[in-house]
């Protein structure tokens, strides 16, 4: 209900920005609504060859030929064994639709900007520029990803490749 | 002639009669030969004569057959060899015989001067004959007148001289016969005389010799007979009296030695009784003792037997319900298989459930999905879409709500299965237990009949007991009956001994006697006497040893203490 409460505080006031939460192992991310094209399940992709390894492959998603990658890997994590909640997003990059394999979507929140701090400076080796803020929220935090900073344009590149 | 013995006396006296009836037998033989000898010579004198006489009368017919020859003319049928006439047979055997030459010298001559007549007159005969057959009668009547007729005349005269002869003979020989039969008489009164005397003093003296050492035999016997050990014979004689008496001598030594022993022995044995009255009283208290502790442990056994009865009884009640144990276990068995299945079909159950929640929880999640996607077309929409992001909220939420539902019967059927696989496990256990207690049970309904096996045999064996005890029993009376009648033996034993020296008290012995069966009695007690000094004098010994030195104490006290 407070949640309810959230979405209707958010929507209300449409000053703060809506964003979908989802998993990825103990941690909780969040995206901007707008990014997110749709929400689907887990289904059968074709396997392209030679790619990054994070790059799972295409997805049919009605008619037009979606690349699917696994942001496990692509954030160095450990593999994980994909089930019936295993929830793919299908999200718009610099004008590109791709499909990011998560663990599994919590919700749709509202965050004002009060909400969303800085990220905080590690040391200078380490690349954080994709995180956009931590959105706080009752106790937990959200790392809030910047989707566009997430690839590389070669990476990207490489996308449309496949 | 005192140390001659008695046989020689005996022979000695008795040779001396002999010896007189031999010389007094030889007598009247000789004189009676002598008068055989005189009677058989006067009838062979009497032959003689009439012998001579015959011949005489021959010769006298031969005579008379010649001169009838030549003065009648008869035939001449004599013999004109004077060896074949009846004498000249007899008369030439004669003198070449034995008989003529042991002739008296008188008769021999007589004998011989026959020979020479009586060849003559034969010779003369033949001459006759002679004469007579030439024819020459004259001169045959002439040699006949003056040789023949003288010639016999001679032997005439020879033949009565020699049966004159005989007859001297004859008569001398009577006269011999005479006088010898009365000195034969005479000799034999006087030996006879001569041998009363002698028999009456060998008599005499051999009775006075004899009966007077046999006298003082038969006092020394007598006193043997009273008992009286302590008088020996005094009698020095070489014969056989004197060895009897040194026998007798010895024998009585020998008995008052004997005496001395018995004696001793009885002593002895009236000690030896007394013990054996003191050892049966002890073996008496001891019997009584057995018999006692024989009681007990009859009564200690039949405790036992009751025990083990009990005992037996115990395990068949233990068997029975192992019996029972083992089949309630069983029927647990049976309860915890049908358990298991009941819980098997619980989790099929839970199986079905958990595929039903998970179909709910597949549309929760597409619900949820479309709800979402619902909030994100919402938003994108903006301000026109915002009824719409309320219906997809309530959408999203009941959807969560659905799945949190869903989530939530998951995880109690999780649990539920869970647990019922636990209770599965538990049941399984609880039928492995139960399994091993009825394997337990089994053992140990085993082990019980084994109890009640070895029970059974106990009190078998307890029965061998108790009969073995009552035949101990038994024993043991008899062994007191024993030693009542060994005490009374005992006893009388030592009343006997008590006798015995009561009796040989009858007799009377010499101190030499007596001191030897003192010597013999002090002889017979020094051993024990020497065994105590030796007990007594081991431990003086110990000690000095010990002054001797350390090593040697050592060695001394480990002996003793293995000799203790």
């Amino acid at each position: 209900m407070d949640k309810l409460k959230g979405i209707n505080q958010a929507i209300s006031n449409g000053a703060g920005d809506q964003f979908v939460t989802f998993t990825l192992g103990e941690e909780e991310y969040g995206v901007e609504v707008l990014k997110v094209q749709e929400i689907i399940g887990y289904q059968r992709f074709t396997k392209v060859p030679s790619v990054p390894s994070f790059v799972k492959g295409v997805l049919n998603l009605r008619g037009s030929v979606v690349p699917v990658l696994d942001l496990r890997l692509k954030f160095n994590m450990a593999y994980r064994e994909y089930d019936n909640f295993t929830v793919i997003l299908i999200l718009e990059v610099q004008e590109r639709v791709i499909g990011v394999i998560v663990d599994a979507v919590s919700d749709v929140v509202n965050l004002s900007p009060d909400d969303i701090q800085q990220t905080p400076d590690f040391s200078s080796g380490i690349r954080v520029d994709f995180i956009k803020g931590m959105g706080r929220m009752d106790e937990k935090l959200i790392i809030i990803l910047d989707i566009d900073r997430i690839l590389s344009s070669s990476e990207l590149a490489l996308l449309d490749v496949a | 002639m005192l140390k001659m013995n008695i046989r020689n006396k005996l022979y000695l006296a008795f040779g001396a009669m002999i010896a007189l009836l031999v010389i007094t037998s030889v007598i009247i033989n000789v004189t009676s030969s002598r008068l055989s000898e005189a009677n058989k010579a006067v009838i062979e004198q009497g032959d003689f004569e009439s012998q001579m006489k015959t011949f005489q009368k021959q010769h006298a017919d031969w005579i008379n057959a010649l001169s009838d020859h030549i003065f009648v003319g008869a035939e001449f049928s004599k013999t004109l060899n004077p060896r074949e006439c009846g004498f000249g047979k007899w008369y030439y055997s004669y003198m070449e015989s034995e008989e003529f030459k042991n002739e008296e010298p008188e008769k021999a001559r007589l004998m011989k001067s026959l020979e020479e007549p009586h060849r003559h007159l034969h010779e003369g005969g033949a001459s006759v004959i002679e004469e007579m057959n030439a024819g020459h009668k004259a001169n045959a009547m002439k040699f006949y007148q003056e040789n023949t007729i003288p010639v016999i005349t001679k032997l005439d005269g020879i033949y009565s001289e020699l049966v004159d002869n005989a007859r001297d003979v004859i008569e001398k020989r009577k006269v011999d016969a005479a006088t010898s039969e009365s000195a034969q008489r005479t000799l034999v009164l006087l030996t006879t005389l001569f041998g009363i005397l002698l028999g009456v003093a060998i008599a005499f003296f051999l009775s006075r010799n004899i009966v007077a050492a046999v006298q003082q035999m038969v006092t020394a016997i007598k006193n043997i007979a009273r008992g009286d050990l302590s008088k020996k014979v005094e009698l020095n004689r070489s014969d056989e009296l004197g060895e009897m008496a040194h026998e007798l001598n010895n024998m009585i030594s020998d008995l008052s030695k004997l005496v001395g022993d018995v004696v001793v022995s009885s002593e002895s044995v009236a000690n030896a009784a007394d013990q054996i009255s003191a050892g049966n009283q002890e073996l008496s208290q001891r019997t009584q003792e057995q018999a006692s502790a024989l009681e007990e442990t009859a009564a200690t056994i039949e405790e036992m037997a009751s025990t083990i009865k009990q005992n037996a009884e115990n395990a068949r009640n233990a068997n029975m319900l192992a019996k029972d144990a083992s089949d309630l276990a069983q029927n647990g068995g049976q309860v915890v298989e049908e358990t298991v299945a009941s819980m098997g079909e619980v989790s099929d159950a839970s199986k079905k459930i958990a595929d039903i929640i998970d179909v709910v929880n597949e549309i929760a999640f597409q619900t949820n999905l479309l709800a979402l996607n619902a909030a994100v077309e919402a938003a994108r929409a903006g301000e026109q879409g915002k009824g719409f992001a309320v219906v997809a909220g309530e959408v999203r939420n009941l959807a969560q709500r659905s799945a949190e539902a869903a989530k939530e019967i998951q995880e109690l059927i999780k649990d539920s299965v869970g647990k019922v696989d636990k209770g599965n496990k538990l049941v399984e256990e609880s039928g492995k237990t139960l399994k091993s207690i009825i394997d337990s049970i089994h053992k140990v309904a085993e082990t019980v009949s084994e109890i009640s096996s070895a029970s059974q045999e106990q009190a078998t064996g307890i029965d061998q007991v108790n009969k073995a005890v009552t035949m101990m029993d038994d024993v043991v009376q008899q062994n007191a009956a024993l030693v009542e009648e060994s005490a009374a033996a005992s006893q009388s034993l030592a009343l006997e001994a008590e006798e015995l020296q009561k009796s040989m008290a009858f007799f009377i012995v010499t101190n030499d006697a007596s001191l030897k069966r003192e010597e013999r009695t002090s002889g017979e007690r020094k051993p024990r006497l020497t065994l105590i000094n030796k007990a007594q004098q081991r431990e003086p010994a110990k000690v000095r040893a010990k002054a001797a030195g350390a090593e040697d104490l050592d060695i001394e006290t480990e002996e003793e203490f293995e000799e203790f």
